[in-house]
C-alpha cells in the first residue's frame, strides 16, 4: 500500500497542479510537452505461457494463465516453491531469492500479479512489482543509470528508448546469464599471454 | 677573368659566390680512388634506405614493426641520439671560443660540420617516422598551423632548424671568406658562434623535454632526463670528433695538432662518468621505490612478465659504456690511438643503445594500460636507418672535404682566377 | 687527399674541354640519378592516388563553408572510388550549451564486448585488425591495477572473480594529446576532443602523450568490404580514415551532435553506459555524477576526463 501511496504522491508531484496564476512562471518551466516521450520496450506475451504450438504465422502460441488456472484452479493448495512442483512449469528455472510463487502471482486472479500490499497489478506494470524490492535499481532506472538506453539522449530531437525490467531479467531467474564475448582485439604482436 | 686580375680582393660577391658554390660541387665530386669507393658505398646504402622509405610511404607504416602500443621505434631512437651528437659538437666550440684555445680554433669547423650532418640525419629520421610526410608543410610556421609554444615538438622544429641554420651560416661564412682569401669579419660570425653554444644545449634539452613532459609515461617523466641527454651528448659528439680528427690527419693535408684531441679526451672522461652517475641516480630512484613507476625499467633491465626483448640491448650498452669509461680513465687513452679509438667506438655504440632503443622503447612498455607488446625493428626500419646514416656520412665526408680543401688553401679564388694570394 | 692526381682538379676547372674524369663523373651522376629514381619508384603509384586538392587543403578552422562543402563531396567521391560505397559525409557542429559526458557502471558491465563490436562497425574500422576505439579489460576483483588485467580474454563472461573495465577516449578537459600535437590537428571543441584526419601528419606524439591508450594509428589503409561501410558519416568522426593518420573515439559525434546515442551505449546489453549533456541539470549523466560515487582514470595526472566510472 505504501508503495502505491508513494507512487501516487510522486505522480501527483509530476502532474503539475494548476496553481500558476502568473503566466511568467509557466514560461520559465521547461516545455516538457516538446520533449519526446520515453519509449519502453516491453516484451510481447507478458502474462502468457509460451507453448510449443506454432500458429499460422510461425509464432509460438502463448496461452493466458487463466486458461489452465481457471475458476476451478489447479493445484490446491498451490505450490509454495518451485521445487514442490510435480507437473507443469518444471522446465523453468527458478532462482530468485526466497520468493514463493505467490509473492508475485496473484492466487485469486491468475492473469494478474500482486504487490506486497495485496493490490492486483497488470502484467504490463511489472516494473512496479520489481521496484518493491529493487528500489535502488528502480531509482537508477528512472534516471537512466540502469536498464540501458538507445535512441536519443536529447529528447528534443527524438525519443529515448528504454528497456522494461523483464527484457534483460527473467523474473524467475533474474541473474544476467553468462555470455560469449565478441572477438578480442587483434593488434599486431599482441596477445601472447 | 683577365680584367679582374689586379684587384682580386674586390671580386664582387655575385661573381665569387656562385664560383664558391661551384667549387664546392667540384670538390664534392673529386677525389682519389678511396674517396670514390667510400662515396659509392655510402650511395648504395643510402639508395637502399631511400627505396625502403618509398615502400613505407606507399604501403603504409605497417611495414615497420611499430604498433599502437609501441608507437615510436628505431627512427625516433636514432633521432634522439643524433640530436645529442649534433649538440656534442659544441664541445669543440666552447674551448675554441670561450677558452680561446688556438689549436682547437683551427679545427673547430669539424665540430660544426658534424652538427650539420647530425642534424640533417635527425631531421630525416623525423621525416621517416611521419605517417604523412606529404603533409610536412603543415609544420612550417606561417604556412601550416604551428602549435607553438604548447607543443614541445614545435619547439624542437624551431631549435633543430635554427641550430642547423646557425651552423650552416657559421661554416658557410668562414669558408667563403677563406675562399676569397679574406679575413672573416668577427661581427658576422662571433655573435652566431656564441648563440650556437647556448643553442646547442637547447636542442638536446628541448628533445629531452619532448619525453620528460609526458606525464603518462613514468619512464620518461623525470627531471634529470635533460641533464642525462646533455651528459651523453658530450660523450657521443666528442668521441665521433676524436676519431674524425685522426681520419682527417691521415687522409688530408690539414694539420691536426695534438691539443684538441687531448682536450676532447678530457671532456669525454668527465662526461661519460657524469652520464653513468645520472643513470645510476635514475635507476636507484626507480628500483628502490618500485611500484608501477619502475615497471618500464624492470622490463628494460630484467624483463617483465616473461618479456625480455630489451634486456640484451641494455646490458650490452651498460657493458660497452663501462668498459669505455675505464679505458678513457686509463693513461693509455692519451697515448695509444688504437686504444683511444676502441674506447671511442665502444662509447658511441653503448650510448647509441642507451639513448636510443634503451630510452624510447621502454617508455612504451608496459603501455599506460599495463599491456605488454614488445618491439623489434623490421627490415624496412633497419634499411631506412642505415640509409639515413649513410646519407649523413656522405654529407659529413663531402662537407669536411670541401672545408679542408679551402682551409688548407688548396682551393681558393685567387688560384682559380690566377691572381696573387692576398690571404693573411 | 694526398693523391697527386688531385692536381687535375684545377686543370679541369679552368679547362672547358671534356676529359676522361669529367666523362666518368657525368656517367656516375647519370647512373646515380637513375638509381635514385628507381629506388623512389614506389612513390609514383602512391602519389598517383593523392589529390592535389587534398594536399593543399587548409586547416579545418580556416575552411569556409564552401571549402568544406567541396571537401565533403570530394571525400564522398573518394570513398566511392576506393570502397565502392555511396556514403553521405557531413560536418555537424557542437550544439551550443552541450558538453558530452559519459559514465560507465562497472557493477553491471559483463565484459561482453558488444560495445567494442558496435564501435568497430559504426566507425568504419579496419576489418583485418578488428580495430575499435574501445578496449575492455578483464580486471581482478579487488584490484584497479591494469597490469593484472587482460584485454584479450576469450571465454564466457563474466568470469568468477573478475570485473570488466571498458576504456576508450576519455575526452579529457585538459587533454595532453592536444597539447603535444605540433600542427593542431587535434583540438578540443565544446563537447569533446576531435581529430582532423586531413591535417594530421602522423607523428604519433599524441599516442605517446595519451595516458589511456585511447589513440590509434592507421598503419595502413583500412580494409572494409563495400557492403559493410557505414554510409552515415561525418568529417571529424567516422568517415574512413586515410593511411598514416591518428584517430580516436569521438563519442560518435556524427550521431550525438544530432541528439542520438553513441553506438557503444546503444549496443550495451547490460545498460552499463550513461551518456548525456553534462551542462543539463536534468540529464541522466548529471544524476549519475551527483548521486553515484564516480571516479576517473588516473585522476592524479590532471587530465580531467569527461568519462566516469562508478560502482552501484
Amino acid at each position: 500500500m505504501a508503495a502505491i501511496l508513494c507512487a501516487a504522491l510522486i505522480v501527483s508531484l509530476f502532474e503539475a497542479p494548476e496553481f500558476d496564476d502568473d503566466p511568467d512562471v509557466a514560461v520559465d518551466q521547461p516545455e516538457t510537452d516538446d520533449l519526446y516521450e520515453d519509449v519502453i520496450i516491453t516484451p510481447p506475451g507478458l502474462g502468457k505461457l509460451t507453448t510449443s504450438i506454432v500458429d499460422m504465422h510461425g509464432q509460438f502460441v502463448g496461452i493466458r494463465c487463466s486458461t489452465c488456472h481457471g475458476a476451478g484452479d489447479i493445484g490446491d493448495p498451490p505450490a509454495q516453491y518451485a521445487d514442490e512442483l510435480t507437473e507443469f512449469h518444471r522446465e523453468m528455472e527458478f532462482s530468485h531469492g526466497d520468493l514463493a510463487c505467490a509473492s508475485c502471482h496473484a492466487t485469486d486472479d491468475r492473469d494478474k500479479l500482486t504487490l506486497a500490499s495485496g493490490a492486483l497489478l497488470d502484467y504490463d506494470d511489472t516494473m512496479d512489482l520489481c521496484a518493491q524490492c529493487h528500489s535502488s535499481e528502480y531509482k537508477s532506472y528512472q534516471h537512466g543509470a540502469h536498464g540501458g538506453m538507445s535512441g536519443h539522449w536529447d529528447r528534443t530531437q527524438g525519443e529515448r528508448v528504454r528497456n522494461h525490467c523483464v527484457v534483460c531479467h527473467d523474473p524467475h531467474e533474474p541473474a544476467f546469464p553468462q555470455v560469449t564475448p565478441a572477438d578480442p582485439p587483434r593488434d599486431r604482436f599482441f596477445g601472447t599471454q | 677573368m683577365a680584367d679582374e686580375k689586379e684587384k682580386t680582393g674586390k671580386v664582387p660577391h655575385y661573381l665569387s659566390y656562385p664560383r664558391f658554390l661551384w667549387r664546392a660541387l667540384v670538390e664534392s665530386t673529386e677525389g682519389n680512388r678511396w674517396f670514390y669507393v667510400w662515396m659509392t658505398f655510402l650511395t648504395a646504402l643510402a639508395l637502399v634506405g631511400a627505396n625502403a622509405w618509398a615502400h613505407q610511404v606507399a604501403d603504409g607504416m605497417i611495414l615497420t614493426h611499430m604498433t599502437d602500443h609501441v608507437s615510436w621505434g628505431l627512427y625516433i631512437a636514432n633521432f634522439t641520439f643524433l640530436v645529442g651528437v649534433a649538440a656534442g659538437g659544441v664541445m669543440m666550440v666552447i674551448p675554441a671560443y670561450l677558452y680561446d684555445d688556438r689549436e682547437m680554433h683551427d679545427v673547430v669547423i669539424i665540430g660544426e660540420i658534424l652538427a650539420i650532418a647530425a642534424l640533417i640525419m635527425a631531421l630525416l629520421f623525423v621525416v621517416a617516422d611521419l605517417g604523412r610526410p606529404d603533409r610536412f608543410w603543415h609544420l612550417i610556421p606561417g604556412l601550416g598551423e604551428f602549435n607553438f609554444p604548447m607543443s614541445m615538438l614545435s619547439w624542437d622544429v624551431i631549435v633543430l632548424n635554427g641550430y642547423l641554420l646557425l651552423n650552416l651560416h657559421i661554416v658557410g661564412y668562414l669558408l667563403y671568406k677563406r675562399y676569397r682569401g679574406e679575413k672573416p669579419d668577427t661581427r658576422w660570425y662571433i655573435p652566431f658562434v656564441f648563440l650556437s653554444i647556448a643553442w646547442a644545449i637547447s636542442i638536446h634539452t628541448v628533445t629531452a623535454f619532448l619525453y620528460s613532459g609526458i606525464g603518462g609515461r613514468y619512464f620518461w617523466n623525470t627531471a634529470i632526463l635533460a641533464p642525462r641527454f646533455i651528459a651523453s651528448a658530450f660523450v657521443t659528439g666528442p668521441v665521433f670528433i676524436i676519431v674524425s680528427l685522426q681520419l682527417v690527419k691521415r687522409f688530408t693535408k690539414l694539420p691536426i695538432p695534438e691539443g684538441p684531441i687531448q682536450t676532447l679526451i678530457s671532456v669525454v672522461k668527465v662526461s661519460i662518468l657524469v652520464n653513468l652517475f645520472l643513470l645510476g641516480a635514475e635507476l636507484f630512484t626507480e628500483f628502490y621505490t618500485g611500484g608501477s613507476h619502475a615497471k618500464s625499467a624492470t622490463y628494460l633491465f630484467f624483463g617483465y612478465d616473461g618479456h625480455t626483448g630489451l634486456v640484451p640491448w641494455i646490458w650490452t650498452a651498460i657493458i660497452l659504456t663501462l668498459i669505455s669509461a675505464v679505458m678513457f680513465l686509463h693513461p693509455l687513452a692519451r697515448k695509444n690511438f688504437a686504444f683511444l679509438n676502441a674506447a671511442c667506438i665502444l662509447a658511441f655504440a653503448g650510448l647509441w643503445i642507451e639513448k636510443g632503443m634503451g630510452l624510447i622503447i621502454p617508455g612504451f612498455i608496459p603501455s599506460p594500460l599495463g599491456e605488454i607488446v614488445e618491439y623489434s625493428p623490421s627490415l624496412v626500419e633497419w634499411q631506412v636507418t642505415v640509409g639515413v646514416w649513410a646519407f649523413g656520412l656522405m654529407i659529413y665526408t663531402v662537407a669536411l672535404k670541401i672545408a679542408i680543401r679551402i682551409i688548407t688553401g688548396e682551393s681558393n679564388l685567387h688560384a682559380e682566377l690566377g691572381t696573387t694570394d692576398g690571404e693573411a | 687527399m694526398t693523391d697527386p692526381t688531385d692536381d687535375t682538379t684545377t686543370v679541369e676547372a679552368n679547362d672547358g674541354g671534356i676529359d676522361r674524369r669529367t666523362a666518368m663523373k657525368a656517367l656516375g651522376a647519370t647512373l646515380g640519378a637513375a638509381a635514385f629514381a628507381r629506388a623512389m619508384a614506389p612513390l609514383r603509384s602512391w602519389s598517383a592516388d593523392q589529390s592535389m586538392d587534398e594536399f593543399l587543403q587548409q586547416h579545418y578552422k580556416r575552411l569556409s563553408d564552401e571549402d568544406m562543402e567541396r571537401i565533403l563531396r570530394r571525400l564522398e567521391q573518394e570513398t566511392y572510388d576506393e570502397y565502392g560505397a555511396q556514403v553521405h559525409i557531413d560536418d555537424p557542429q557542437p550544439i551550443p550549451g552541450v558538453q558530452f559526458g559519459y559514465a560507465l557502471n562497472l557493477s553491471v558491465c559483463n565484459g561482453c564486448r558488444k560495445c567494442v563490436e558496435a564501435c568497430h562497425i559504426e566507425n568504419n574500422h579496419d576489418r583485418s585488425t578488428n580495430n575499435s576505439y574501445i578496449r575492455v579489460f578483464e580486471m581482478e576483483q579487488g584490484s584497479m591495477d591494469f597490469e593484472k588485467g587482460t584485454a584479450d580474454y576469450d571465454h564466457t563472461v563474466p568470469a568468477p572473480g573478475k570485473y570488466y573495465m571498458p576504456v576508450q577516449c576519455l575526452q579529457c578537459d585538459n587533454p595532453p594529446c592536444v597539447d603535444v600535437c605540433p600542427v593542431e590537428a587535434t583540438w578540443k571543441e565544446e563537447d569533446g576532443v576531435v581529430v582532423d584526419y586531413n591535417w594530421c601528419i602522423g607523428c604519433r606524439y599524441c599516442q605517446a602523450a595519451c595516458p589511456y591508450h585511447a589513440r590509434r594509428f592507421n598503419w595502413k589503409k583500412p580494409e572494409i568490404p563495400t557492403g559493410e561501410v557505414n554510409p552515415v558519416q561525418a568529417y571529424l568522426a567516422n568517415r574512413i580514415r586515410p593511411a598514416g593518420v591518428v584517430e580516436k573515439c569521438h563519442f560518435c559525434l556524427h550521431k550525438t551532435r544530432k541528439g542520438g546515442a553513441p553506438a557503444c551505449q546503444q549496443a550495451c546489453p547490460t545498460g552499463a553506459r550513461v551518456f548525456g549533456n553534462m551542462l543539463d541539470p536534468d540529464s541522466d549523466i548529471r544524476w549519475v555524477l551527483e548521486n553515484k560515487r564516480v571516479y576517473v582514470l588516473k585522476e592524479d595526472l590532471g587530465t580531467r576526463p569527461r568519462f566516469f566510472y562508478f560502482f552501484d
